[in-house]
């Protein structure tokens, strides 16, 4: 299967050359379309020192459809959910606007984009967001404490 | 009349139905001093057997026919003492209430003065502010009431008469119970009435309570009353706002806005700046509430942005062409790019009009769901239904400004890179960062050559 090759492939291919930060392994060795990226926080960030953990799900269909991203580790963030899903809500990995030539490693590079530069008017927690726009010092204070707190 | 004569008021009146005399009874008794019937009755205020007879008896001028009868709701009569001719001295007391819609009456009389759109709009202003008054007067401003009158009638001098009552009808309207600013006073309608035995004067004035703040057109036929104006387009503006139908903000009645003098702030407010978060029925006004309108149909249309599949005979139909030389980067190596399997120089790859090409098997599963490039979003599919399952020639070259197409359309583009062209892409998904960039590119990429976004190797194929 034609998915199940790229996917190899760029597996392989991220191993040689991982994106800045990043380490990827498989959750199960059996399982391809599993995998799980630890993700150092970026510097000059609140979250830098933490140990982020990212599950990158690749669907049946990949690449024709997106993969399907996770934080595992808590994140004081206004573009990451704040429940059991730890979604980002990034634009490249909408059904509409995923392509087949994105790459995971793509994927992985913009995902610590926005870590370390939040997009307020892009937010998923309006709360946060509002936050960092009017007070950044409490939202880098209070990013730092969880980062502290739950990514070590 | 003597000086003791009693006070009608204090002592009971005796009727006779025989003769329909009338008498007092301390002074002659329980019957009839003129038939010496017994057939007589005490009169009192709430029974006064007189009515039956006379309505049906009398033919007196007294008793015709009066438009306004029905609106005199405290009739009494005393009769003449005894002593005097029977019917030589009538004693009236007359209370009356008329009430008039006040705006029948305006229609009534600027009937033919005012009309079409002019007095269409005039309604509506006047509608919607008065409306809005009533909350505050109470319904007050919508009535003209009679005042009550009293009048002492009596025989014989009608000169006299007239003056007296023109006197009364003075006192009367200075003692109106409402606020005095608001009467506005009306001349005075003087009946007169003769009969046998008696001549009767009925003076009327009406007087206008209520609020005079509305608008309404000036009668140039007659002078005017000083109007209260509204003072201020805002409050206009409000009532007419209120009068469409728009709801009232929360937490605090319109009519309090009307008194407050800096309504400018409540209107602004009332387009829904800030208190009712941008939305007023189907309109918003500000950004965040836009975005928040464009966001939900967005997410409402999952996939409504994307083009849907290509039809199978376009996808068969696209041209093929062997991987050449000047397709490798400068590794030496190409890609497809939905597979990642290297593409060996000769090996045949399926080309789209945008000259971005794949392998057959790889292109055919994604058009088959998206008609896009997955490079550049273009489709493949004719925008016209002539050639509906024809793939869309290249257009490029006739485009001006195209980058020129060195040996033709179906040979290789030496600029079309094959691999991922998406980090060059700075304005996709979240970096891109606000709705509208998204939008852009979810809109624009399907029907252009997403030139602004996919970097400037592609040509742009906009159709003109």
């Amino acid at each position: 299967m034609s998915g199940n090759k790229r996917i190899m492939k760029e597996f392989a291919d991220i191993q040689k050359d991982p994106p800045p930060g990043c380490i990827i392994k498989l959750l199960n060795e059996e399982d391809m379309n599993v995998w799980d990226v630890v993700m150092d926080g970026p510097a000059d960030s609140p979250y830098t020192g933490g140990k982020f953990t990212v599950q990158v799900t690749l669907p049946k269909e990949y690449p024709f459809k997106p993969p399907v991203l996770s934080f595992r580790t808590k994140v004081y963030h206004p573009n990451v959910t704040n429940d059991e899903r730890g979604a980002m809500c990034l634009g490249m990995l909408k059904a509409d606007e995923w392509k087949p030539p994105n790459k995971i490693a793509e994927v992985l590079r913009l995902v610590r984009a926005v870590l370390a530069a939040p997009q307020p008017d892009d937010a998923v927690e309006s709360g946060i967001a509002e936050q960092f726009k009017n007070d950044n010092k409490s939202y880098e204070k209070v990013a730092k404490e969880w980062t502290a707190k739950y990514a070590k | 009349m003597s000086a003791n004569q009693p006070q009608p008021q204090q002592r009971d009146v005796m009727f006779c139905h025989e003769c329909e005399n009338e008498w007092y009874r301390d002074e002659h008794g329980l019957s009839c001093p003129e038939c010496h019937s017994d057939f007589a009755e005490v009169i009192e205020a709430n029974n006064d057997p007189r009515e039956d007879s006379t309505e049906l008896e009398d033919p007196d001028p007294m008793y015709a026919p009066d438009p306004d009868e029905d609106d005199i709701d405290d009739l009494q009569w005393t009769p003449n003492p005894p002593g005097q001719p029977p019917g030589m001295r009538v004693h009236g007391t007359f209370g009356r209430t008329i009430q008039i819609n006040r705006d029948q009456l305006r229609q009534h009389e600027e009937s033919g003065r005012q009309g079409g759109l002019l007095g269409l709009l005039g309604d509506l202003v006047q509608n919607a502010i008065g409306g809005l008054r009533q909350d505050v007067e109470h319904q007050a401003a919508e009535r003209i009431q009679q005042q009550r009158e009293q009048h002492q009638i009596v025989p014989g001098d009608d000169t006299l008469w007239l003056d007296e009552i023109n006197t009364l009808e003075a006192r009367s309207t200075s003692e109106v119970e409402s606020p005095p600013p608001q009467v506005q006073p009306t001349g005075p309608t003087v009946r007169h009435i003769t009969g046998p035995g008696y001549s009767m004067t009925i003076a009327s004035s009406s007087t206008v309570t209520g609020n005079f703040g509305d608008l309404f057109p000036r009668n140039a036929q007659q002078p005017q009353p000083v109007q209260l104006q509204p003072t201020g387009i805002d409050q206009i503006l409000h009532q007419m706002i209120m009068n469409i139908g728009a709801a009232p903000r929360s937490g605090r009645p319109m009519r309090d806005n009307f008194h407050d003098p800096f309504g400018f702030d409540d209107l602004f407010e009332m387009f829904g700046a800030a208190a009712t978060g941008g939305v007023l029925g189907d309109a918003v006004y500000s950004q965040e509430a836009l975005d928040r309108i464009v966001t939900q149909l967005m997410e409402q249309h999952q996939s409504g942005n994307a083009p849907g599949p290509a039809s199978a005979d376009a996808i068969a139909s696209l041209p093929k062409r062997a991987i050449s030389k000047e397709d490798l980067d400068e590794n030496g190596k190409a890609d497809c790019s939905i597979c990642m399997d290297a593409a060996e120089i000769g090996s045949e790859v399926t080309v789209l009009p945008c000259h971005h090409w794949f392998h057959f098997d790889c292109i055919k599963a994604w058009l088959s769901e998206h008609d896009t490039c997955p490079h550049c979003r273009q489709g493949i599919m004719p925008k016209d239904n002539e050639n509906a399952n024809q793939p869309r020639h290249s257009s490029s070259s006739r485009i001006p400004g195209a980058y020129p197409s060195s040996a033709g359309d179906s040979v290789s583009n030496p600029l079309t890179v094959p691999d991922s062209p998406t980090m060059n892409r700075p304005s996709n998904s979240t970096q891109g960062s606000s709705v509208f960039s998204r939008m852009r590119d979810a809109f624009g990429g399907s029907n252009s050559g997403n030139g602004d976004t996919d970097g400037s190797e592609q040509p742009r194929t906009r159709e003109g």
